[in-house]
């Protein structure tokens, strides 16, 4: 509320909504953030929904956002936890734990990397 | 379209080295850290005005991690922008080492903001805002916030 009460636009807010945190689901450990959209706009912000791992869209909602003047930008982003990793991705498992020797090498595998 | 060509090839390059680091420091967290680096890696790549080389310039956008339990995609970001060398991400979470596993303005040349308290750093980063336009300057700010943490 401040950065709008205050007409902050070169504040520019990025929600990375990936859906899970440390303990599983948001949506099912307290009530579901949605909708995000409206509650970010009755605040008064400048709402951008975009694919957070399209960096095309995202380089356009960053340009947007800075020609946004009087009002500050929140970019929503959807993403996928562990994106890039098929065995992680969507995983809450992966919060905060960090890949063994063997999962490291997978990875890398995925990430194209020879080894 | 060479250019987003190249940017997704070094984004690849940043989710080996989160991967990697984080194998290393074996603790920390990777799922968070991969769903955020796109985003991230547009930010430190193309969109902000930065200076590796003067990582405190007074007029350079701003950074705040507000989900600093993300921190490898930052460090991440930092040395693929130059930094610091890609091989000191091997240091992460270790004793002495300048990364921290949450970011620390006082250790990581690149870092505006020390994170990993949720909650918080959109307020940051609403009084980096308000100082720009004090002092007159025409910086911007970022803050990446987690949807996890915004109903901590």
């Amino acid at each position: 509320m401040t950065s709008s009460h205050r007409k902050l636009d070169n504040v520019c807010a990025i929600v990375d909504n990936n859906g899970l945190q440390i303990d599983g689901p948001i949506s099912e450990i307290k009530s579901s953030l949605e909708p995000i959209a409206a509650k970010w706009k009755a605040f008064g912000w400048n709402v951008i929904e975009a694919d957070g791992h399209n960096q095309e869209q995202l380089l356009q909602a960053f340009e947007e956002a800075k020609n946004k003047k009087g009002m500050p930008t929140v970019i929503l982003a959807r993403t996928i936890k562990g994106k890039g990793v098929s065995f992680m991705e969507g995983k809450v498992e992966y919060h905060g734990v960090a890949p063994t020797e063997d999962e490291k090498a997978r990875a890398l595998k995925e990430l194209g990397c020879g080894e | 379209m060479d250019d987003i060509k190249t940017l997704k090839e070094r984004t690849l390059k940043m989710r080996r080295n989160i991967i990697s680091m984080l194998c290393c420091s074996k603790s920390g967290h990777t799922g968070g850290s991969l769903s955020a680096i796109d985003i991230v890696a547009v930010l430190f790549l193309k969109v902000m005005k930065i200076n590796p080389k003067n990582p405190k310039m007074e007029t350079r956008d701003r950074f705040v991690l507000s989900k600093g339990h993300g921190a490898p995609a930052l460090y991440a970001a930092l040395a693929e922008a130059g930094f610091f060398p890609e091989e000191d991400l091997m240091e992460l979470r270790k004793v002495d080492g300048k990364l921290s596993g949450h970011p620390d303005m006082r250790k990581t040349p690149g870092v505006d903001m020390s994170t990993g308290s949720l909650g918080q750093g959109l307020s940051v980063a609403n009084g980096m805002a308000l100082a720009a336009r004090l002092k007159g300057l025409d910086y911007r700010v970022y803050a990446l916030l987690g949807d996890g943490e915004m109903q901590e």
